[in-house]
């Protein structure tokens, strides 16, 4: 097997252990996240982890890349501590406001600078916005094959991988030639504890920052302006328990309770 | 003083939060029932994961990042569960065989690094521990060696280390030329040396089989686990062991301080009393406020002194002054930890009990909060300044041994 350049998309999102935090303002419709902690989406670092078992066995390079405003840097420290060679943050006010494609088109204008690529690895999601869109949308502008909910990875040969995608009651055995892109679920691996030389890795290495103009990215393609979604309306949900008093003696309490039960769904019957 | 922790330090910090969540807080239930439960695995897991190496040189082996480190490292262990470190005992291991050198640092040397080989230091005896002229182990000098006998007591992590440090007797009192401590050696036992062996194990508040004896019965030690020389007194690597050893119970402390405090600010939001948060009444606020700041001064003093330990300076008084101040934090923060959780706060279920029991284990730990005044008013009086100790470590107690990681 030969040595593959591997790029891992990375995404910066909240803390969850912060996420009593969270708000929405109603003004940009997006979320209020100043003064919470980020860190690398989880199933992002399933996909780092993916990148580092397949050099481990095959040897090769493993680079992440990114896209934030500069103190994204601290969050792909952390990736330089997991033990990945490289890292790019492509950050620029011209970045700023996008939605998933105008994500997936400036990524791919980093990849491009990258230069020979032959696995994209990507999250199946993130964990904050959830879509599962930028992984397609990376593969199809760049041009190369996409599968998505990989939770098995194989090599047939040098150039032929074999990746097995979870679907609903089963899964799909599907093979692709390289370069192509692959988004991972949780089950694809167990991601190892941030070795106690991360701290030093993490220190030693210096984040690489692209600008739009130096990715030679049409301006027209992202940040807000190649963003073509629309948030009409944003809105919080408040969930509150239902209280009711059944009244009677038991056995009749007993029966009203079963009767709501299954009508609410929660029992069959 | 201009101190902040690096971002080295920061990262230590965040790869030992994650190690605890993964490894340690998911398995608390386990642990509220059998304090035991872990102490198979932990002490291997941790410093094969190589958490003690933080104190030890990079041309060693080790990371070289410094003292902070390793305290940042065991107050993120010990937040988990309030005594699950074994960082101290690798950290100790090094030490020794550093102070020791020749054929011991040879053949232990390579464990230590990759974690399999753990020390523990015994010097307490059923008598006492600070009375050091008046102790009754003894080591006979024979061809080729020494051979021990007596008894000693109260030594932490027994079980879990491959061999340990030791004062005995190896001179006369009477005798002008080994008078007072310098009727002193420190030997390195390894376990399994015949004559060596574990005795009675003792519960303490919060722990089973915490506290061990050792005991000494014609014990043959060769001459090259002698440490430092004979007749010279107690030798400088335990004054460097002590100031670390404290550092180490300070780690333990602000662990405990950061657990208990973690646990009643959480609680205080979720808790809902007279249709509102507990947290937004001010008699909670007033205790959360307090909890605050005697973690944010506990820490301070503690990084403080372990920086300086770092820049290679001795930290003695400031170490003394943080382990005061830690053990009475901690002791405070459990309380109001207890009293935030109402009569949860005491079940065995909920962890302010657990966190509230192993705070006073500390108290005596390195030293009684009288010993620890002591050395603080010695410290300031001698130098004369507020910044008690300046002199280099090697001018105030090392002599040539590795100053800094």
């Amino acid at each position: 097997m030969r040595e593959l350049n591997i790029v891992v998309c990375i995404k910066p999102v909240p803390d969850s252990r912060y996420w009593d935090r969270l708000s929405l303002d109603p003004r940009t419709k997006t979320l209020r996240r100043e003064g919470i902690p980020t860190v690398i989406s989880p199933l992002d670092k399933n996909a780092i982890e993916e990148a580092l078992r397949i050099r481990e066995a095959h040897g090769g390079k493993v680079t992440v890349i990114s896209m934030g405003p500069p103190n994204t840097t601290e969050v792909l420290a952390m990736a330089y501590a997991l033990g990945v060679d490289d890292s790019v943050l492509l950050t620029d006010r011209a970045f700023a406001g996008a939605d998933t494609l105008a994500t997936a088109c400036g990524l791919v204008s980093g990849i491009r600078k990258l230069g020979k690529v032959d696995l994209v690895l990507l999250g199946d999601q993130s964990l904050d916005g959830s879509t599962g869109q930028v992984g397609p949308q990376v593969a199809e502008l760049l041009d190369i094959p996409s599968i998505t909910h990989v939770d098995k990875i194989d090599f047939v040969d040098d150039d032929t991988i074999r990746a097995r995608s979870r679907i609903e009651l089963g899964y799909m055995v599907i093979e692709a030639r390289l370069p192509c892109a692959l988004a991972v679920v949780k089950e694809i691996n167990q991601v190892r504890l941030t070795p106690v030389d991360g701290a030093l890795w993490a220190t030693e290495k210096t984040t690489k920052q692209w600008t739009a103009t130096e990715c030679a990215v049409d301006a027209n393609t992202i940040g807000s302006k190649g963003s073509p979604t629309y948030v009409p309306e944003v809105a919080n949900i408040q969930m509150q328990r239902k209280a009711e008093v059944l009244k009677g003696d038991p056995a009749t309490i007993a029966r009203q309770l079963i009767e709501k039960l299954k009508s609410a769904g929660v029992i069959e019957g | 003083m201009p101190f902040q922790l690096s971002p080295a330090e920061e990262i230590s910090r965040k790869i030992a939060q994650e190690y605890t969540e993964r490894e340690i807080i998911p398995r608390r239930r386990e642990l509220m029932t059998d304090d035991r439960a872990m102490w198979r695995e932990q002490p291997d897991k941790q410093t094969r994961f190589g958490f003690h190496r933080h104190i030890i040189p990079r041309k060693e082996g080790g990371t070289g990042i410094g003292f902070v480190a390793s305290c940042v490292v065991i107050e993120e262990l010990c937040a988990g569960w309030p005594d699950l470190q074994f960082v101290t005992y690798g950290e100790m291991a090094y030490y020794f065989v550093k102070a020791t050198g020749g054929e011991v640092e040879k053949k232990l040397f390579p464990g230590i690094i990759k974690g399999d080989i753990r020390a523990t230091v015994t010097t307490t005896e059923p008598s006492g521990g600070s009375d050091i002229i008046n102790f009754q182990t003894t080591a006979r000098k024979v061809d080729g060696g020494w051979v021990l006998n007596g008894r000693k007591c109260f030594a932490s992590e027994a079980e879990c280390c491959q061999f340990v440090m030791t004062l005995v007797k190896t001179g006369d009192p009477n005798d002008p030329a080994t008078r007072g401590n310098r009727a002193l050696s420190a030997f390195i036992v390894e376990m399994g040396m015949p004559g060596f062996r574990i005795g009675r194990l003792e519960n303490t508040l919060g722990r089973s089989q915490d506290l061990a004896e050792f005991i000494f019965d014609n014990c043959f030690v060769p001459d090259s686990h002698l440490v430092g020389q004979v007749g010279r007194g107690v030798p400088p690597v335990f004054q460097a062991v002590a100031d670390t050893g404290r550092m180490t119970i300070c780690g333990m402390l602000n662990g405990i301080t950061l657990g208990a405090y973690r646990c009643a600010v959480k609680y205080a939001k979720e808790r809902k009393a007279y249709g509102k948060s507990i947290s937004e009444l001010q008699a909670i606020q007033h205790r959360i406020a307090d909890m605050t700041i005697d973690l944010e001064a506990t820490r301070a003093l503690t990084y403080r002194a372990a920086w300086q330990r770092t820049q290679g300076r001795s930290c003695a008084g400031e170490m003394a002054v943080a382990k005061y101040f830690a053990t009475q934090a901690a002791l405070r923060t459990c309380l109001n930890s207890v009293n935030i959780h109402g009569a949860y706060g005491v079940l065995d279920d909920y962890m302010p009990h657990h966190f509230y029991k192993h705070a006073p284990l500390r108290i005596t730990a390195g030293g009684t909060d009288e010993i620890m005044k002591n050395m603080i008013a010695a410290a300031a009086l001698a130098d004369g300044n507020p910044d008690m100790s300046t002199k280099p470590m090697e001018e105030a107690y090392f002599g040539g041994w590795p100053a800094s990681a």
